[in-house]
């Protein structure tokens, strides 16, 4: 809904916040950058992604690449690997050395791709998945309000305890409590997504008459804290053709599918369909600064623009994940680059997330 | 600025919700709206607007005040009456609101004191409505904080809970055995956050001199902020906060 008044959004914007902790980035054992004065580049239509000055990276550690990507936006990015010893990220720092006007002035600074590193700590405390957005907050609140789900014309799920989550600039989500769900007619997947912000969610598939719904289901079983209320709660895709979600009664209207370039269904909520968020001076911090787009997916936290997004690809940090080995699917034909990176995401924490290194 | 508001002279931003809120006042449920509208004012926290439809007119008389807002313009104000229980001037609504914020037509909003309970949708909320665009985090670290007021160090501690909330400067929460807790005593008053909780204050004694509320201390905070549990934080406004030895630049964060 677009309230009278209210202004489009411009198609790209972006801030360049200072990050007030301490932030790092570890590789093959060593620290490659640690700096107690990182920013973070928020911009229109992509994750957040940290840049460190130059003087806080271990510059022996980068080894010359001839790489280079270029953004209609911000200008030419060069690119270098980063090795330790026998451990190659290739082609994992980048920086802008001749910013374009209208993008922050980003020069002396490098970005190293999230999901090349092995670890990143904010202080003393591992980042999974992908920076945190400063003005994103997730709120999961019991409600009382009547829930209905029908998939395929079967009721699949009734409640008058939902969990309703509202993440800032998404569509808001209804968790159902698991035993208002009718589990016989789910099917986990392989499937999982992750959110700095929430977890790690399995996907259910939703069989309704001899039709399976893929990955028409999911549930975060073990929620990051600020979202505890969800844990084992059933959310559905109400996007999807075939899934349809009524709150008190009323049906919630979906928003528009949009489809990728190469032909896959995939879930947008358009820009369009949210309000102008309020401008920085209204929110206490310095003019200029602005809300952020959904994040959408690259192979890393730079790329070509495109106007489609898929939420799973955009939770994973922008690797779409399938199966247990998480064998990353790369996105619409980008160039599949040599790495044997494990995803950065809550199975790494608790199976191999490797300590910062000792002090000095 | 390309937010739509540039030169209309309006400082105002809408924003529309899906949550429900509810007020009540004297047992009673006053508005009970899924179409509520949060208005931004500048250095203010955001407010609820809700349909008219939404609210139990029947229990607003109309007052005699009216107010003026710099940013929203004139102001009908109205009392609330549920039974012998009056809360004077209590809600408000702009029958011509200026250009830009037109989406408030028609909307009433509530003075968040003057209620004895909000909701958003069967949480409770304190202080204010929760603002979509505002997180907290905290992160624990191993940097080295030092707190002094005339010379006289009040805290040390290298294992401090570094609290980072959008707007607002980093706050370093410290265990309680990290702090000279013997030249603090408990302050009066309190503080409600909608996200941490309800915060109690603490006066230092120095050579004699009390200085009041230099710190603050959330004993039960809310479980998104569990880990600053009944840790002290010093405001870096009344005594010296150095984080690895250094006063903070005081750049809130989300701010270039």
């Amino acid at each position: 809904m677009t309230l009278p008044g209210a202004a489009p959004w411009p198609p790209w914007t972006a801030e360049w916040i200072r990050v007030p902790w301490r932030l790092r980035a570890v590789f093959g054992g060593e620290t490659v950058a640690d700096s107690r004065d990182a920013r973070l580049l928020r911009q229109h239509g992509f994750l957040p992604a940290y840049y460190f000055p130059e003087r806080d990276i271990r510059l022996e550690l980068l080894e010359q690449s001839d790489y280079t990507t270029r953004s209609p936006y911000k200008g030419t990015a060069t690119y270098q690997h980063v090795r330790v010893g026998e451990h190659l990220a290739p082609d994992s720092a980048w920086t802008y050395r001749a910013p374009l006007a209208g993008s922050p002035d980003t020069r002396g600074y490098w970005s190293l791709d999230f999901h090349s590193m092995d670890a990143w700590y904010e202080e003393d405390e591992q980042l999974l998945v992908h920076p945190r957005d400063a003005f994103v907050r997730v709120d999961a609140l019991p409600s009382s309000r009547h829930v209905t789900v029908e998939v395929g014309g079967r009721r699949v799920a009734e409640t008058r305890n939902p969990v309703l989550l509202f993440e800032t600039e998404l569509v808001t989500r209804v968790y159902v409590p698991p035993l208002d769900v009718r589990l016989d007619l789910l099917r986990p997947s392989a499937h999982f997504t992750l959110c700095p912000y929430k977890g790690r969610a399995g996907y259910y598939d939703v069989i309704a008459d001899d039709t399976v719904y893929e990955q028409a289901a999911w549930s975060y079983p073990t929620p990051l804290r600020g979202v505890h209320r969800v844990a084992g709660h059933i959310a559905f895709w109400n996007e999807r053709p075939g899934v349809s979600l009524t709150l008190d009664g009323e049906p919630v209207e979906p928003l528009p599918l949009r489809r990728s370039g190469d032909g896959g269904e995939l879930l947008f909520p358009s820009r369009e369909h949210f309000p102008l968020p309020p401008p920085a001076s209204m929110r206490g911090a310095q003019e200029g600064a602005r809300q952020h787009d959904f994040a959408r997916p690259n192979g890393r936290a730079e790329g070509p623009p495109d106007d489609v997004m898929d939420m799973d690809v955009e939770r994973a940090g922008g690797r779409r994940w399938q199966g247990a080995d998480a064998t990353p699917l790369l996105h619409r034909g980008e160039e599949a680059l040599p790495s044997t990176r494990r995803p950065l995401g809550f199975d790494a924490a608790f199976t191999f997330g490797p300590s910062p290194p000792p002090e000095e | 600025m390309s937010d739509g508001l540039e030169g209309s002279g309006v400082h105002v931003a809408l924003m529309s919700s899906t949550r429900r809120f509810r007020g009540v006042f004297a047992g009673q449920v006053v508005f009970d709206s899924v179409r509520g509208v949060l208005a931004y004012e500048p250095g203010c926290a955001p407010v609820v607007y809700v349909p008219r439809e939404d609210v139990r007119l029947e229990l607003l008389e109309r007052s005699q005040r009216s107010t003026r807002s710099a940013t929203l313009g004139a102001a009908r104000r109205y009392s609330l009456r549920v039974g012998e229980r009056v809360a004077l001037d209590a809600a408000w609504d702009h029958p011509e609101p200026p250009a830009g914020a037109d989406g408030l037509r028609d909307r009433i909003a509530f003075g968040w004191e003057a209620l004895d309970a909000w909701f958003e949708e069967d949480a409770p909320a304190y202080g204010h409505v929760r603002d979509p665009f505002h997180r907290v985090d905290v992160l624990a670290s191993s940097r080295h904080v030092r707190v002094e007021c005339e010379g006289v160090v009040l805290a040390e501690s290298r294992r401090p809970r570094l609290l980072f909330e959008t707007g607002c400067v980093v706050r370093a929460y410290l265990p309680r055995a990290d702090v000279r807790m013997h030249q603090l005593t408990p302050a009066e008053g309190h503080t409600v956050c909608p996200y941490k909780g309800v915060a109690s204050y603490l006066t230092a004694t120095i050579a004699g001199t009390a200085r009041a509320n230099v710190a603050w201390v959330y004993p039960t905070p809310l479980v998104e902020c569990m880990e600053i549990e009944n840790l002290v934080c010093f405001d870096e406004q009344r005594v010296l906060v150095l984080l690895d030895g250094a006063a903070q630049p005081s750049v809130p964060w989300g701010a270039p």
